[in-house]
């Protein structure tokens, strides 16, 4: 079973990997202390989670970290990749659930404003850049050259270079405390003094290469390297959406990279590339360059979570993929339309001074983007049609991402429709809009899939009512959380607030926020489950064979 | 018949389930003369939502349903002329999201217009963390500002330091104060009352303190 991977061996799942980072972050963690002084909250809850971390993995034994430093085979770099946005999603995880505990009730009751503005801009960078990005690359690396019959990536040593380039950007992101939020608008975060912007940069930009780098690998390995017979048409799903992915990181990044260039040389070298106040240019550059990437960043967030939807719901219902020609279509329209659409941003940027022309363009643009989405969504619904659906848990979380991209879907229409957005936009509405697509869609599919292929990748099968007390506790999580957060920024809850208690409508805003809080820790809980599942199953748990949950494979697509 | 129920009965669910912040989310009265359109516009693109929800949860779960493994009595046939379904449903979502961009025009026209007809203009200036307004007679005002109902106000609106946002939630009324330039909203207010001042783009520590009051008399 593990003839590809050899990480894994007796049946032992050799988890070291991680970290060979980690001496290293503590390297680098002393010498910050000894230069900075202080710390703080975030840096010293890092540290501590990963040092919990190596402390559960050094029980075990037997594993070769020197050769898992320089591993090229890219089933290794696809775990080490999982395994690194495993830690930090409960890093993540950690600081959105301080937030909401803060949120929970009015006034001022665990943290304060400096610390609230540090662990809303570290959960969202951590959550963005070390969880659901490494998760697309590592099914990316794990499936990709399997899929397509190739026996390694195109470029194995620079596939290597790309993850390890993220654990120093983990460790800047991680220790920066930047307090500018993630979108990073100027004038204030090229005014901002400290330290703490200046390492979240240079991190995100370190975060950008490895990106980049890994996209002209996955180009280059899919263009090159498919096995004799199989052509682009014949092409499984979630190739294409890495390869789709691929073009969006290809073509984005080079955009951040200037923007946070420019912007680094605004802080430290007295530029004013955005810091011009003049008719407000700067910021309003800035807000175009850095929505031009991160917008269509929102597609490479998401794409290979289709991708791997498409496989699993295709798998666990024993049928062909319906529509395969209009599903990578769609996904093309969407890397093409993804561009397109970056001022959706700025609706309330420009007031009637301005012509209404661009606002109106964006709109028009925004909305057709709901239309593959759209069809995607029927198509995989229709490929259960006429199907043997196996209710197994890697094909319950997809279920949990189409809903969680159909309300996500459709709050962002509404977003799209300018007057309405100019309520919502920059409330907690949006929030929650953002965090249904990303956490419940992109995220809980991304977590079928890493129990689909737990069984191979251990050798060892995992607990199932576990896993579905798991499952149905973050399905009903995210529901309760999310729906309330975007109640809460209907009824005029503004985002980045850390109280508000001076509002009239305090007692409504309480009643949603105090909803949310006691769905993250839904979700948290359930993520502990998860833990709790994944440890006791690599120890105790059934050994998996080669047919898992029992589909009878020979009838069925193997991936 | 029983499945049909079910699924009924699901899409209900879901419905109200989308219902909440119908509900409860906007229940305001028109207080300024954006909020009729925009609430109309809420309304429209809420039920269409709730329609498309409907539609695609009910499927879910019928689809769930009907050919999970184990249900013996069900023909379990694939689609055939899968093309004929997804033109169908291309043409459906189309044209649903290029109507509600349509119904919404009229709305962001009035929005972004520039109008001669105001009666006075006022100046806010904002900073971290308030914002201070200047009357055309001269009189500054920190925190609060106090108009007469139903006049036309054009709002002349800039920052001098960082971006804020100048968010008045019952008045439906929300426009980045951007250092540097003059952003222009107009405010006819038709309800005697308080209304909050919000700020809406984050700009520092005391972001969340930063507010004032529009009294209307």
């Amino acid at each position: 079973m593990s003839s590809h991977s050899s990480i894994i061996k007796d049946g032992q799942f050799k988890l070291f990997p991680l970290f060979v980072g980690i001496p290293f972050a503590i390297i680098v963690f002393i010498v910050l202390k000894i230069l900075l002084g202080s710390f703080g909250f975030i840096p010293e809850l890092v540290f501590l989670s990963i040092l919990s971390f190596t402390i559960y993995l050094s029980t075990y034994d037997k594993i070769d970290y020197i050769r898992l430093i320089g591993t090229t085979n890219h089933a290794e770099i696809g775990i080490l990749y999982i395994l690194l946005a495993i830690v930090s999603v409960f890093i993540g995880g950690t600081l959105a659930i301080i937030m909401r505990t803060e949120l929970a009730f009015p006034g001022a009751t665990l943290v304060d404003s400096e610390l609230y503005s540090v662990i809303f801009t570290a959960h969202g960078t951590i959550m963005i850049f070390m969880v659901i990005f490494p998760l697309g690359a590592g099914f990316g690396n794990y499936l990709v050259p399997r899929l397509i019959g190739a026996p390694d990536m195109y470029w194995p040593r620079w596939n290597n270079a790309a993850l390890w380039l993220l654990i120093p950007s983990g460790v800047l992101i991680f220790t920066a405390q930047s307090s500018v939020g993630w979108t990073l608008y100027t004038p204030l975060s090229a005014e901002l003094w400290g330290v703490g912007v200046d390492m979240w940069i240079i991190g995100v930009l370190l975060a950008g290469v490895s990106s980049l780098v890994s996209a002209i690998n996955f180009i280059m390995t899919v263009a090159t390297m498919r096995k004799p017979g199989l052509t682009w048409g014949k092409l499984d799903l979630f190739s294409w959406s890495i390869v789709a992915t691929s073009i969006i990181q290809l073509c984005a990044t080079p955009l951040i990279t200037t923007g946070l260039a420019l912007l680094l040389s605004d802080r430290i070298l007295d530029t004013a590339f955005f810091s011009a106040v003049g008719f407000g240019v700067g910021s309003f550059l800035w807000q175009h360059v850095f929505w031009s990437y991160s917008h269509p960043a929102v597609y490479i967030m998401i794409l290979p979570a289709m991708g791997l939807t498409s496989l699993m719901v295709s798998k666990f219902s024993r049928n062909e993929i319906f529509g395969y020609e209009l599903m990578v279509i769609s996904m093309m329209a969407i890397v093409f339309l993804g561009f397109l659409v970056w001022g959706h941003h700025q609706y309330t940027l420009y007031g009637a001074a301005t012509d209404a022309f661009t606002t109106t363009l964006f709109s028009l643009l925004t909305s057709l983007i709901a239309v593959p989405s759209g069809v995607k969504t029927f198509n995989w619904l229709f490929t259960m049609w006429g199907g043997n659906v196996k209710l197994e848990i890697p094909i319950v979380f997809p279920f949990g991402f189409i809903i969680g991209f159909v309300i996500g879907g459709i709050t962002g229409v509404w977003l799209n429709i300018v007057p309405v957005d100019i309520i919502v936009h920059d409330t907690a509405f949006v929030v929650g809009h953002f965090h249904m697509i990303i956490l419940g869609g992109a995220l809980t599919a991304l977590i079928g899939a890493f129990y689909n292929y737990f069984p191979e990748i251990t050798g060892k099968m995992y607990n199932r009512p576990l896993a579905w007390v798991h499952c149905i506790m973050w399905i009903i999580g995210f529901l309760i959380t999310f729906n309330s957060m975007m109640i809460a920024g209907l009824h005029g809850m503004p985002r980045r607030y850390f109280d508000y208690s001076t509002f009239g409508n305090v007692d409504v805003l309480a009643f949603w926020n105090f909803l949310a809080t006691v769905g993250a820790y839904l979700m948290f809980l359930s993520g502990v489950i998860f833990v709790i599942n994944m440890i006791y199953s690599l120890s105790k748990g059934p050994e998996a064979g080669d047919d898992p949950f029992n589909l009878s494979l020979d009838e069925v697509p193997t991936v | 018949m029983k499945i049909k129920t079910k699924v009924s009965l699901a899409s209900v669910l879901f419905g109200l389930f989308f219902a909440g912040p119908v509900i409860s989310g906007r229940a305001s009265t028109a207080q300024s003369t954006y909020t009729s359109q925009i609430e109309f516009l809420f309304l429209l693109v809420v039920l269409v939502s709730i329609l498309i929800a409907s539609i695609v949860f009910g499927l879910l779960i019928y689809i769930i349903i009907r050919f999970r493994e184990g249900n013996t009595n069900t023909v379990r046939k694939p689609i055939q002329n899968g093309m004929r379904l997804e033109i169908g449903w291309i043409i459906f979502a189309t044209i649903i999201v290029v109507s509600l961009f349509a119904a919404s025009l009229p709305a962001t026209s009035s929005y972004f217009t520039e109008r001669d007809d105001y009666d006075e203009e006022i100046r806010v200036v904002a900073y971290q963390y308030n914002f201070t307004f200047t009357k055309e007679n001269g009189n500054t005002t920190t925190g609060f500002v106090e108009i007469e109902v139903n006049r036309v106000y054009m709002l002349n609106i800039t920052s001098i330091d960082v971006i804020h946002s100048f968010y008045v939630h019952e008045l439906s009324i929300k426009l980045d104060m951007v250092p540097g330039r003059y952003n222009i909203v107009y405010l006819q207010v038709l309800v005697p009352g308080t209304y909050e001042v919000h700020c809406a783009e984050y700009c520092g520590f005391g972001h969340y303190i930063m507010e004032a009051r529009i009294i209307v008399k």
